[in-house]
């Protein structure tokens, strides 16, 4: 039986610059994957490549039966890539919300434009996540009047709403103080339960250790060790 | 010694000037200022064909035996024909010499020599259309003149007549032959120098009325008007003038009234004269009809621009290389050459290629098209400037590309490009002032004919301004609270 996430030979390249070589590996279904190394190694590349915010050059994805080949085109191939990033949920360095939608629109948009939930079913759905990370009482609120730890935590349930089986985090505690960096990683904690694959890029060599499965390190030119 | 020289430096102060009788500076000077319009045409006053920087025509003719006669040397002083009064008035020059018709309109504000010419209105239609004998015949029908002449003051005065007035003859003829006007009703000499050798026109119906053109003075130089007075009569005695006309093919048997009729008035056919004395604030409806017309083009213009920009950008951000070079391609042209130019090849141009559109379809259409170009690159600069994390993280959502800028960058990129294109409407609804050359009757074109008719240049151009103003105060007004709920959102 193929693993739930399957990468082949995988080459990205930013001009000359080679980035990743020929990466292979395989991830299974409820896995805690923690890749970690210096900065500027390729370790959010890999991320970005698996949910094909960036294109590569060579080899091919597999993720829960979903095939991406180098090459495809975001707009001719959407059915595929839209069938991918239904699948992973995607935690930016920087959060990204939407700072013209509230909070709870933040965590509704995607399920009520993509998913084509109703609207009332995505607004109670959101409001679980929200309670689920204590901030229940600000969906009103929009993401500029929230702390740095606040709006993690939207970026986090507004990437669940989605419904996907598993979550990337790019550089989670980059902006926290240790305080934050506690609560973070009783967030992620809270969502093992759900048998959430979680893929986690960090250049902290202890953080999330505790709950991790597997932790794997990147050297030059993105060799996995 | 010292007191004469103050008097001297008073005496030649342009101030005094103008207080001073013209004969006396024309003679100082050697130099008799004459002023008149090139755009007028033929054959008053017009440029040689052969040699474009000769200036012709049967009133240079007259004027060089004027100033041969009075022993000053004529000097042509060019100046839209609807100014020409005006520019008399400020010293400009020292006398008007260019089909002026003489009316007792006129009579209040400037003093007028003997008649040199006797003329009729002449109707002009299509070659085979016989529908205009009089001008009764012209109600309910679009007849082009000119700005300011005797003959749209004959039109205007029967409001069943739609006037059409124009700053020169030969696109007033352009438009009759398109089909864009009817009829046009001008002096006979204009039409039968641009009727007759046009085998598309006719000039049709009987001449009418009977007027005369005579030159123009300042009411405070008697001695002038008395010694261009004194030569005219000397150019009729003598035949002279008999034979400048004919050399222009002018001579007509109306002429020999020259020989008879030596008052400035003349007779006169024309609606508004003897009428109460013409009040500028009658006026001020006719400025208010204008202001709606400029608001009516300013919001179809801008609801184009809007739409033609956005098409533009996208094409622009997210269309093929062939798309995006197109789009490039217009807006560099756009931005690079004048509206004015723009509007002219649109109502005048196209309809060499076939295409001919209304006056007011060109007028929006030449608006919106050119500020299409502006907003684009508003609207262009906008979206760049929504961060590139917001289109990953809607992508990463699984938002098609038209999903991401419909619900996610274009609300956001919305707040950047109001304030730049709130300026831009702003801008545009003052540039509409520009559609008035392609005959649309709106503000300023609704402002010179009312200053042209009753010469209060300052108390309608005043009130002119200040209808402009109270239109896009508000609008600034909306455009910087906007811009400062931006910030309070944002930062």
């Amino acid at each position: 039986m193929p693993s739930f996430i399957e990468i082949r030979n995988l080459t990205k390249r930013y001009g000359d610059h080679l980035v990743l070589d020929n990466l292979s590996l395989d991830i299974e279904e409820g896995e805690i994957v923690i890749f970690q190394g210096p900065s500027g190694i390729g370790k959010s590349t890999l991320l970005r490549c698996l949910t094909y915010l960036e294109p590569f050059q060579k080899g091919t994805l597999q993720v829960g039966g979903v095939q991406i080949r180098a090459g495809m085109d975001e707009e001719r191939d959407h059915a595929a890539i839209l069938a991918l990033r239904e699948q992973l949920g995607y935690v930016f360095q920087f959060f990204n919300l939407f700072p013209h939608l509230t909070v709870l629109e933040n965590l509704t948009i995607g399920p009520i434009k993509v998913l084509e939930i109703p609207e009332e079913q995505a607004r109670d759905e959101a409001r679980r996540l929200l309670k689920r990370v204590g901030l229940d009482h600000k969906e009103g609120a929009y993401p500029a009047a929230l702390s740095g730890g606040q709006q993690q935590r939207v970026a986090i349930v507004r990437a669940l709403a989605m419904q996907p089986r598993a979550i990337l985090f790019d550089e989670p505690t980059a902006s926290l103080d240790p305080e934050m960096k506690r609560e973070m990683i009783q967030v992620i904690d809270e969502f093992r339960k759900d048998r959430l694959t979680m893929l986690i890029v960090t250049h902290e060599p202890d953080f999330a250790k505790r709950i991790a499965t597997r932790v794997m390190t990147f050297g030059s030119q993105g060799r996995l060790s | 010694m010292w007191k004469l020289f103050v008097i001297l430096s008073l005496l030649s102060s342009p101030l005094y000037a103008l207080t001073l009788d013209r004969w006396e500076s024309a003679t100082k000077t050697g130099e008799l200022r004459w002023c008149a319009d090139t755009a007028g045409g033929a054959p008053y006053v017009f440029p040689d064909a052969k040699d474009p920087k000769k200036i012709i025509g049967f009133e240079v003719d007259l004027m060089e035996a004027v100033g041969e006669n009075l022993k000053v040397r004529p000097t042509l002083v060019l100046g839209p024909w609807e100014e020409l009064v005006p520019m008399l008035l400020r010293g400009d020059c020292d006398v008007v010499v260019n089909g002026l018709e003489i009316t007792a309109e006129r009579k209040k504000v400037i003093d007028f020599s003997i008649p040199y010419y006797y003329f009729s209105e002449q109707i002009s239609a299509r070659q085979g259309d016989n529908r205009f004998q009089t001008l009764a015949d012209l109600r309910g029908h679009r007849v082009g003149t000119l700005a300011a002449t005797l003959a749209q003051d004959m039109l205007t005065s029967d409001p069943r007549i739609v006037t059409v007035p124009y700053p020169s003859p030969v696109e007033c003829y352009k438009d009759l032959e398109l089909g864009r006007l009817d009829a046009v009703l001008l002096d006979g000499p204009i039409a039968s120098w641009y009727v007759l050798p046009n085998p598309r026109l006719a000039n049709t119906g009987n001449p009418i009325g009977l007027s005369s053109y005579g030159a123009g003075f300042q009411k405070t130089s008697p001695i002038l008007r008395q010694k261009i007075n004194e030569s005219f009569g000397n150019l009729i005695q003598s035949g002279k003038i008999e034979k400048i006309y004919r050399t222009w093919n002018l001579w007509s048997p109306q002429q020999q009234k020259l020989f008879t009729d030596t008052n400035p008035m003349g007779k006169i056919i024309s609606g508004r004269d003897g009428a109460l004395p013409l009040q500028w604030t009658r006026f001020i409806p006719l400025l208010f009809r204008g202001a709606a017309m400029t608001i009516f083009i300013s919001i179809l213009s801008m609801a184009l621009a809007i739409l033609a920009g956005f098409l533009l950008c996208f094409g622009k951000l997210y269309g093929g290389r062939a798309v995006q070079a197109l789009c490039n391609g217009y807006i560099e042209v756009i931005r690079g050459t004048p509206l004015l130019i723009q509007l002219y090849l649109l109502y005048y141009g196209l309809p060499n290629l076939g295409i001919q559109l209304n006056a007011m379809v060109a007028a929006i259409l030449g608006m919106g098209l050119n500020y299409a170009a502006y907003e684009a690159e508003i609207y262009r600069a906008g979206l760049l400037a929504v961060p590139r994390g917001q289109s990953e993280a809607a992508r990463s959502l699984g938002m098609t590309r038209n999903q991401a800028l419909w619900y996610i960058l274009l609300p956001q990129a919305f707040r950047t490009i109001l304030p730049p294109s709130t300026n831009d409407f702003i801008a545009l609804f003052k540039d509409t002032s520009l559609v008035s050359i392609i005959t649309v009757a709106e503000l300023t074109k609704a402002y010179g004919e009312a200053a042209t008719t009753t010469y209060r240049f300052l108390e309608l151009g005043l009130v002119t301004a200040a209808l402009y103003f109270a239109m896009s105060y508000p609008l600034s007004i909306w455009s910087r609270s906007l811009e400062k709920k931006r910030h309070a959102v944002l930062h």
